[in-house]
C-alpha cells in the first residue's frame, strides 16, 4: 500500500498514511524492513563470495611487493608487517642486500653482493593468511633472478607464528632439481610448490650464491595458494602501485610542508623531558622506542656541552636497546655541530637532521653526542620515582674518550636514580624550520635589546638588617630612573615609607636598635615630575640581633673584581669578629685568611657555572688605562683582556690567549682601548672556574682542593657587572645562577645561597669616561642592562621562587653611588683651573663603598647562618 | 480549485503536503457538531517529538485560530508513529458557518512539528472542510 503523502522532514522523505490507510501503514513498513534485510543478506553473501573467490587458489599474490617498490632496506616493515627474514642479525639487517633501480620491470631489484654466500640467509617473508593458506594446503612461491654467471640457489624455511623455524628446503629450477640456476641477463625462476606443515604461519624465501664473486639481482617475487598449475610462472605487471606511490608522495609533502608536527613524544608530555638532576660524561646516548612508524627530521633533548668545542652526533635506528659500539655499528646519520651552536647550559636543544628519517614501529631511535675535545656532554636526568608510569629507562653513557667504546647503561632505579629524560621527535618542513630559525633569531634579538620599559624598583621581598649596623637603601640604587651626581635621581622622586628608619634626600637609612628586632613592612614609591606614581614596591626589613654565632660556619663569597680586592669580605668578617665567640670561617682560593673569598676580576655567571677556560695573569705597574676586550700581543701570541684589576696604576691584568706568555715581557696593544704598551713581570697561568672539576660543577671537589673540611653553610654570589658590560642575556644569567645554586645544594642540602643584586656604578659619567673612554656601552646602556639582570634574578629567585634556600640579597642597593665611588679633584678643563670632583672609576666602589657592601652581606649572614 | 491554490502548490513542492490541492489527498471533513478524530501514521519515529495543529479561516488570517486540535503522539511501532488530531463537538460546533450555502465551509489547517531537541517547523498543511450539520446529535 503506497503512502498517501511523502513529506520532506529535515531533508528526508517520510511517508505519511492518512486516515483509513493508517491501518495498512505498519504492514507496509514491516514489508519494507523485510525487503531491506533480504537485500543486506544478499549483499553480505555476495561479499563472502567475492572474498572466498579471491582467496581461492591462484587468486591472490602472497608477496604484496612483486617488484620491491615498497620494501626499503633497512626498513623491513610495510603494510603493517615485518616482511623480511634473516637467520641472524646481519640477515635481518639486510646484510649483503641493497635495493637499486631495476631495468627489467617498473620497480627495483634487491641486489645480493657477491661473496655473501649462504652465511647470512635472508629474503622475503610471506604470510600464509594473506592467501588463505593453512596447514595441509599447497602453496607455490617463485623468485626471479638475473646475474652475471654466479650460480644462484634458493632456500625456503617454514616459520611458525612466533617466527621460529619448523623446517626448510631448497627451491627447484625449471629442470626440477635443486641445482639452482646459472644466472645471466635472462630472468630465470626458482620455485617451490609445497604443502604447508602443521603450525606453518609464514614462509621465508632466501636466494643465495655459494660460489662466484659477482652476486645476483632478485628482480621479482610472487606466490599463490595452489600448485604450479594454479598460478602464473611470471609476475603480474599491473601498475596499481603507481596510485599508491602518488598518494604516499602527497602524504610526504603534506607532512613536510605543514607546520612542525610531533612524530614521537612521551605519553607524559613535555614535562618528561625536563628532568630533576643532571649527569655529564664523554659520550651521552639517549633513545626511545617507536610505537608506530615515525618520520622525523628533528630531535629535541635537554643536552648541553661543557666547552665551546664542536660536538659530533650519531643517529642509529636499531631493533634492540642492547649495548653496542657507536664506532663499529654503522650509523643511520651523523653530523657535527659547530661549537657555539650547541648550548653551554641546560636548555631544550633541537638537533636538525640533514634529512628525514623513518623508524618503523618497535624500532629504537638512538642519538649520541660527543665533544671533539673530549670534554663532557651534559644531560638532564630523572631521580628515581616509583610512581611514574611508564617507568623511566636507562640512558647510554661512554666514559672514555672517543666513539670507540661499547656504551654502558645507567641505573635508573631506586638507590641510583639515573633515569633518562624523554626525547621528542619532530618533522619540520623547510618553511617550518625557516620560521623557527627566524623566531629564534627574533627572540635572541629581543632579549639583547634593553627593554624600553618605565623605570622600576629592584628590591628583594626581604631586606635583612642587624642591630647596630647601618642599612641604606639609596634611591638611585633601588630605582632604575636616571641619576646624576649628588642631586641623585633627575626625573623622579622616590620615597621609602615604613615604621622604622629615616627616608632622607638620597636614600632610606636605618640603624636598628635591639627594640627593632623583628619584621617591618615598607613601601617604596617613585613619582615623576608631575607627581604621578610610576612604580611601587612593597617589601620587609627583618632585623636580627647582633649575637655571635654559636657554632663554626663556613662562608664563601663568590664575585668579580668588586669582591676580588677582598674589602667586602674583610668588612663582613671583621663585623663577625667584633662579636667575639665563634667567628665564621671565610673560605675560598682568593685573598688571605681570615677573609678568603672567591672573587675573580672580570668574571661572570657563565664563568662560575661552566668550565671557565684557562687564563693568564700579568702583574703590572704604571698603567694608565686598559679596556676589557682590548687585545695585546707578546711573543707573537695575542691576548684578550678579560679583567683589569688596577688601582693607582698598579695591579694585574688577566687575559686569555692561545698559549702561555713568557714570564716577563711587554704587552703591545693590537686593538681596543688602553696604553700602547704595558710591561709585566711574573705572569702566571690560572685555572679556570675553581668550582669546575672533572667536567662538572663539583663543590665537594672544590672544598677538597681548597682544604675546606666541612660543608659550606652560606654562599653569597655577587656577579652581574661584567655580564651587563658584556651584554649577557638576563635569562642566561639566571640559568647559570641556577646551576651554581644546584651545585652547592648538591654538596650541602642545608646550604644558604644569597644571590646579591649587583652594584650599579658611580652615578656620573666620569667614572666610565675614566675607564672606558667614550666606548660602547656607556653608563646609561650599562645601567639598563644591569637593572634587567637584577629584575630577572628577582623573578627567578626572590622569596624562594627557585629553592627555599636560595634568595636575593640587597648588597647592591646599599652602596652610595656618589660618595661610595672614588673621586679625584681635577681641573675642570685644560684652560679652566676651577677644581671639580670627578669619579675616577666606573664600576668599582672605593673602600667606603666596599664597606657598605660588606655591611649588607654581614646583616644577611647574621640572619641566615 | 481552492482560494489558496498557490499556497497549496508551494506546500506540496516543499514536501509539506498541500492537502486539498487537486491531485493531492484531502483531510476527511469535519462534521459540525460532532467530535472529530483523525489519525495519521508517520513513517519515522517521532514519538518523542511535539506537535501542534490549528484551523484558521485563511493563511495569515488575523486574530486567534478558529480551533486548536488536541494532538496525541503515539509510540513508534512497526515502522510508523501514529498521530491523532481531535476536536470536541463544542469545537466543531463553533467553527464558522457555511457562508455560501453549499454545505461545506472551507478553511485551512497546519501541523507544527518540534523534534526533540530541535527547532519547530511546519510538518503538514492544507485545506480542511467543515461539513454542515443536519441532525442534532446527542453528543458523546
Amino acid at each position: 500500500m503506497a503512502a498517501d503523502l511523502n513529506l520532506i522532514l529535515n531533508g528526508t522523505p517520510v511517508p505519511v498514511y492518512l486516515g483509513e490507510n493508517t491501518a495498512n501503514a505498519s504492514a507496509s513498513a514491516s514489508r519494507a524492513e523485510a525487503a531491506a534485510a533480504t537485500a543486506e543478506a544478499a549483499a553480505s553473501a555476495a561479499e563472502d563470495y567475492v572474498t572466498a573467490a579471491t582467496k581461492a587458489v591462484g587468486r591472490r599474490n602472497g608477496w604484496p611487493d612483486p617488484f620491491f617498490r615498497r620494501i626499503a632496506p633497512p626498513e623491513n616493515v610495510f603494510l603493517g608487517r615485518d616482511r623480511w627474514y634473516g637467520n641472524n642479525s646481519a640477515g635481518e639487517g639486510f646484510g649483503g642486500w641493497t635495493r637499486v633501480k631495476g631495468s627489467l620491470f617498473d620497480g627495483n631489484v634487491l641486489r645480493r653482493t657477491g661473496g655473501y654466500n649462504n652465511t647470512s640467509l635472508s629474503g622475503p617473508m610471506l604470510y600464509l593468511d594473506e592467501i588463505d593458506a593453512a596447514p595441509g594446503d599447497t602453496i607455490t612461491a617463485y623468485v626471479l633472478v638475473v646475474g652475471s654467471g654466479d650460480r644462484v640457489y634458493g632456500g625456503f624455511r617454514w616459520l611458525n607464528a612466533a617466527g621460529a623455524e619448523i623446517s626448510n628446503g631448497l627451491m627447484l629450477n625449471a629442470a626440477g632439481n635443486t641445482n639452482g640456476v646459472i644466472s645471466s641477463a635472462t630472468p630465470q625462476w626458482l620455485r617451490i610448490s609445497v604443502v604447508v606443515p602443521a603450525n606453518g604461519d609464514r614462509i621465508a624465501l632466501w636466494p643465495y650464491c655459494l660460489d662466484g664473486a659477482t652476486g645476483f639481482d632478485l628482480v621479482a617475487c610472487w606466490a599463490f595458494k595452489g600448485g604450479t598449475s594454479d598460478g602464473p610462472d611470471w609476475p603480474s605487471v599491473d601498475d596499481s602501485f603507481n596510485a599508491i606511490r602518488e598518494a604516499e608522495s602527497r602524504i610526504d609533502d603534506l607532512e613536510f610542508n605543514s607546520p612542525p608536527y610531533v612524530g614521537w613524544q612521551s605519553v607524559l608530555g613535555d614535562a618528561e623531558m625536563v628532568g630533576d638532576a643532571s649527569y655529564a660524561t664523554k659520550v651521552i646516548g639517549l633513545y626511545e622506542q617507536m610505537t608506530a612508524k615515525t618520520v622525523f627530521n628533528t630531535i629535541q633533548a635537554h643536552v648541553w656541552a661543557s666547552t665551546g668545542a664542536d660536538v659530533e652526533w650519531k643517529l642509529f635506528i636499531r631493533d634492540t636497546a642492547s649495548a653496542f659500539n657507536p664506532s663499529v655499528e654503522t650509523a643511520t646519520l651523523t653530523g657535527t655541530i659547530t661549537g657555539g651552536d650547541f648550548p653551554l647550559a641546560d636548555e631544550l636543544y633541537s638537533l636538525e637532521l640533514p634529512s628525514k628519517v623513518t623508524a618503523a614501529a618497535t624500532k629504537y631511535v638512538f642519538i649520541f653526542f660527543r665533544a671533539v675535545d673530549n670534554s663532557n656532554i651534559n644531560v638532564k636526568r630523572w631521580l628515581y620515582n616509583a610512581g611514574v608510569v611508564p617507568a623511566r629507562h636507562a640512558f647510554a653513557i661512554g666514559t672514555s674518550n672517543g666513539w670507540n667504546q661499547t656504551w654502558a647503561a645507567t641505573a635508573p632505579g631506586t638507590g641510583s636514580g639515573y633515569g633518562q629524560v624523554a626525547l621528542k621527535l619532530l618533522a619540520q618542513g623547510d618553511e617550518g624550520r625557516e620560521l623557527t630559525d627566524r623566531v629564534t633569531a627574533l627572540e635572541e634579538a629581543v632579549e639583547s635589546i634593553v627593554p624600553a620599559v618605565p623605570p622600576y624598583f629592584t628590591i628583594p621581598a626581604i631586606v635583612y638588617a642587624v642591630v647596630g649596623t647601618e642599612l641604606n637603601l639609596y634611591h638611585d640604587a633601588i630605582f632604575s630612573g636616571h641619576s646624576d651626581g649628588l642631586p641623585g635621581l633627575v626625573a623622579h622622586g622616590v620615597s621609602v615609607i615604613g615604621p622604622k628608619g629615616q627616608d632622607k634626600r638620597r636614600g632610606f637609612r636605618f640603624t636598628p636598635q635591639s627594640g627593632d628586632i623583628g619584621t617591618h613592612a615598607f613601601v617604596a614609591t617613585a613619582r615623576d615630575a608631575a607627581g604621578n606614581t610610576v612604580a611601587t614596591r612593597s617589601f620587609s626589613i627583618t632585623v636580627v640581633a647582633a649575637t655571635a654565632k654559636g657554632s663554626a660556619k663556613n662562608v664563601l663569597m663568590i664575585g668579580d673584581s668588586l669582591t676580588g680586592p677582598g674589602v667586602i669580605t674583610s668588612t663582613a668578617q671583621a663585623k663577625f669578629a667584633a662579636l667575639g665567640a665563634t667567628v665564621p670561617t671565610f673560605v675560598g682560593s682568593q685573598g688571605s685568611s681570615p677573609a678568603k673569598h672567591e672573587g675573580r676580576g672580570g668574571k661572570t655567571f657563565s664563568f662560575f657555572a661552566t668550565a671557565g677556560g684557562t687564563a693568564y695573569r700579568f702583574p703590572v705597574t704604571g698603567v694608565g688605562s686598559v679596556g676589557i676586550g682590548a687585545t695585546y700581543t707578546v711573543s707573537g701570541v695575542t691576548y684578550t683582556v678579560t679583567e683589569v684589576n688596577i688601582s693607582g696604576g698598579s695591579g694585574s691584568i688577566q687575559a686569555t690567549g692561545a698559549s702561555a706568555p713568557p714570564t716577563n715581557g711587554t704587552l703591545t696593544k693590537a686593538s681596543g682601548t688602553g696604553d700602547a704598551s704595558i710591561a709585566y713581570t711574573g705572569s702566571t697561568t690560572e685555572s679556570g672556574n675553581p668550582l669546575w672539576n672533572s667536567g662538572a660543577l663539583n663543590v665537594a671537589t672544590y672544598r677538597s682542593n681548597q682544604s675546606i673540611g666541612s660543608v659550606i653553610d652560606l654562599v653569597t654570589i655577587q656577579l652581574g657587572v661584567n655580564d651587563a658590560y658584556g651584554n649577557a642575556a638576563p635569562s642566561a644569567c639566571v640559568t647559570y645562577a641556577k646551576a651554581i645554586v644546584d651545585a652547592f645544594l648538591a654538596d650541602n642540602a642545608a646550604c644558604k645561597i644569597v644571590i646579591e643584586l649587583p652594584t650599579l656604578c658611580g652615578n656620573t659619567d666620569d667614572g666610565f669616561a675614566a675607564n672606558y673612554g667614550a666606548s660602547n656601552p656607556n653608563r646609561d646602556i650599562y645601567e639598563a642592562r644591569l637593572f634587567a639582570i637584577r629584575s630577572a634574578l628577582i623573578t627567578a629567585f626572590d622569596a624562594g621562587a627557585y629553592h627555599a634556600n636560595a634568595r636575593i640579597g640587597s648588597a647592591g642597593l646599599q652602596v652610595d653611588r656618589y660618595y661610595g665611588y672614588a673621586r679625584s679633584s681635577v681641573a675642570s678643563a685644560a684652560r679652566i683651573s676651577t677644581m671639580v670632583d670627578e669619579h675616577v672609576n666606573g664600576v668599582h666602589p672605593d673602600t667606603p663603598g666596599y664597606n657598605q657592601n660588606g655591611d649588607a652581606i654581614f646583616a644577611e649572614a647574621m640572619a641566615l647562618l | 480549485m481552492t482560494a489558496w491554490d498557490d499556497w497549496l502548490r508551494k506546500l506540496s513542492a516543499d514536501g509539506k503536503g498541500g492537502l486539498g490541492l487537486q491531485g493531492k489527498p484531502q483531510m476527511r471533513a469535519i462534521d459540525r457538531g460532532l467530535p472529530y478524530v483523525y489519525v495519521m501514521a508517520v513513517g519515522m519515529d517521532v514519538s518523542a517529538d511535539a506537535f501542534e495543529a490549528s484551523i484558521r479561516a485563511a493563511p495569515d488570517a488575523a486574530g486567534a485560530s478558529l480551533a486548536d486540535f488536541d494532538v496525541t503522539v503515539g509510540s513508534f511501532a512497526d515502522g510508523v508513529t501514529t498521530i491523532t488530531l481531535e476536536l470536541t463537538d463544542t469545537q466543531t460546533s463553533a467553527l464558522p458557518s457555511d457562508g455560501d450555502a453549499d454545505g461545506l465551509e472551507e478553511m485551512v489547517f497546519d501541523m507544527l512539528w518540534t523534534p526533540s531537541g530541535g527547532t519547530q517547523q511546519r510538518f503538514l498543511a492544507g485545506v480542511i472542510q467543515v461539513s454542515g450539520k443536519v441532525t442534532n446529535g446527542s453528543g458523546s
